[in-house]
């Protein structure tokens, strides 16, 4: 059975370093689980573009990962998607991950998508700011809830004519996936697993190009803060 | 993207060059630089007096630290096509905080950095009451940081606190010593007259040196073209336009607090429409529009895309 590639998901450069010593080159910086450490709130749209480069920037230099970027909706209009992509360009992402949410962007519940002609616009503006540079745009598609099947269609064939082969699909459940599955080829598209709506072995088995499992990260990020209040509580128990 | 290494090779060049001088003007923000630069500067400094007071509102004593003095260097370099080097003070820390100041200013595009002798929290150069580490802990940071970074062109300063405190012969050793651990260009701080400039030069006629010429500092002031004939390559300007931002703030404020108006002080301003110009108003509006859905029909036209969708 053929595997999918897995790119993990960080916010740390302990964990990064550790997953650079395995197969991995490739790591997803993720905005929403940054937006969980500085903010305390499952909330990307509560980053500002400058927090999100230092952090970068810091990270960039412990690391040869390839970093995939999180440039959440570029911050703005396509203006403010231009500096966000020269930004993050040169704070050392090698990929730029633009999802279509209007801004500021959601992690939960997505925001609406901007309009098709916006997409185009920030598609366009985020290519400029990376002109020159050696970092790649992806596009993630958020709105599958909003504008359906024929709306991912209408948004791969934009970027598409826009010279942009990398597309992520995120924000899915089990019955868009169902649908997604049955009529769009998932080859060369990467999903995102943004919720819990969807398992990642569900993803899996539709053979995608990768899949970034972010609520998976959280999960287990989750887990791992449980179980150390769990001991806490037990020493507490102890000592009483 | 902007070309580091071109900028890095342009400064090491210019500052190798016999009987020239690098004019280096302390930045207090990436505006000071922009008009800088626009107006014929070759190369900016990113420096701890003036970040102090710009940033913190404070003097420079020890209290801008290693991410306030990077970022403002990193906004500078952004701002500017010209090389931007930089006043690392002690390195903030041990040798591990230098492989670290060097990593982050190389990473962000500087031309080089400054590391200087004094015991952290530092002063201004010209303050009294400094102290100075023994000159191995300099010149293992020096080593250290030479070692470190990535480019040979990104050039490491050593700095020498020690002529306020043990006098000028001491400061030369202890160059000396900064020379021999790597570093590639001198800077012996607050030498008291010409006398002792030219004692500097002649200590170290092969390296190039650098002198600060601080408004009402230790250093007697000297154009650039006589600090050249002395034998420095690069003179830096730190204070000035802290002192003239503040002195024209001040005198803008306190004649708006009497009258309660700023007319009639226009002719100290610059205009809305000569600095909306400068500062590069149209290009940005120009590039939006490029963005802008009637653009993007153009472009899409081909595509078919459903007019509702749009």
């Amino acid at each position: 059975m053929q595997s999918t590639r897995i790119i993990p998901v960080a916010a740390d450069a302990i964990l990064l370093h550790q997953l650079e010593r395995t197969t991995n080159t490739s790591v997803f910086v993720s905005a929403r689980l940054l937006a969980r450490q500085f903010t305390d709130q499952d909330n990307e749209g509560l980053l500002c573009l400058s927090e999100y480069a230092n952090f970068l920037r810091n990270l960039r230099l412990t690391t040869s990962a390839e970093l995939l970027a999180d440039g959440q909706s570029g911050f703005g209009n396509a203006l403010n998607t231009y500096y966000t992509a020269c930004e993050l360009a040169r704070s050392g992402a090698d990929r730029l991950v633009l999802n279509d949410q209007s801004f500021p962007a959601h992690s939960l519940t997505p925001q609406q998508p901007v309009s098709l002609l916006n997409f185009a616009g920030k598609l366009k503006a985020a290519q400029d700011g990376l002109k020159g540079k050696s970092a790649k745009l992806v596009v993630k598609l958020d709105g599958i809830q909003y504008y359906g099947i024929s709306g991912i269609k209408e948004r791969i064939k934009i970027a598409k004519k826009l010279g942009i082969a990398s597309i992520i699909i995120g924000h899915l459940n089990n019955e868009l996936f169902l649908e997604l599955e049955n009529k769009v080829s998932l080859t060369n598209i990467g999903l995102a697993q943004d919720n819990e709506l969807i398992s990642r072995a569900e993803l899996e088995q539709a053979v995608p190009a990768f899949i970034i499992p972010i609520a998976d990260s959280i999960k287990y990020q989750e887990k791992m803060t449980a179980e150390l209040i769990s001991r806490l509580e037990e020493k507490q128990y102890e000592k009483l | 993207m902007k070309n580091f290494d071109h900028l890095r090779r342009y400064f090491d060049k210019a500052v190798h060059t016999d009987n020239h001088i690098t004019d280096m003007i302390v930045a207090p923000d990436s505006l000071s630089a922009r008009i800088a630069e626009r107006l014929g500067f070759k190369a900016i400094f990113a420096a701890g007096y003036a970040t102090s007071a710009s940033n913190l509102a404070m003097p420079d004593r020890g209290i801008a630290d290693f991410s306030i003095m990077l970022n403002k260097c990193r906004e500078i370099i952004n701002a500017v096509d010209i090389p931007v080097f930089a006043d690392a003070d002690t390195g903030y820390g041990d040798l591990d905080n230098i492989r670290r100041t060097v990593h982050n200013y190389e990473a962000i595009g500087a031309a080089g950095i400054f590391l200087e002798d004094q015991k952290w929290p530092k002063r201004c150069g010209h303050m009294s009451g400094k102290s100075v580490e023994a000159p191995h802990v300099l010149a293992e940071k020096i080593k250290t940081a030479v070692s470190e970074r990535k480019n040979n062109n990104f050039l490491i300063m050593s700095r020498t606190d020690a002529r306020a405190v043990n006098g000028l012969d001491d400061a030369i050793k202890r160059s000396r010593q900064y020379l021999a651990a790597g570093a590639d260009l001198v800077f012996i701080e607050a030498p008291q007259n010409i006398e002792e400039l030219k004692e500097i030069a002649a200590a170290f006629p092969n390296t190039p040196l650098m002198a600060n010429m601080i408004e009402g500092g230790a250093t007697p002031m000297l154009t650039s073209k006589e600090l050249c004939s002395l034998g420095f390559s690069i003179v830096v300007h730190p204070t000035a336009l802290t002192y003239a931002h503040t002195f024209a703030t001040e005198q803008l404020l306190s004649n708006l607090k009497e009258t309660g108006t700023t007319a009639g002080q226009e002719d100290k301003m610059i205009t809305f429409d000569r600095f909306n110009n400068f500062i590069g108003l149209d290009e940005i509006n120009q590039r939006e529009q490029q963005y802008a859905p009637e653009e993007m029909k153009k472009m899409l036209q081909d595509l078919n895309i459903k007019k509702e969708s749009c």
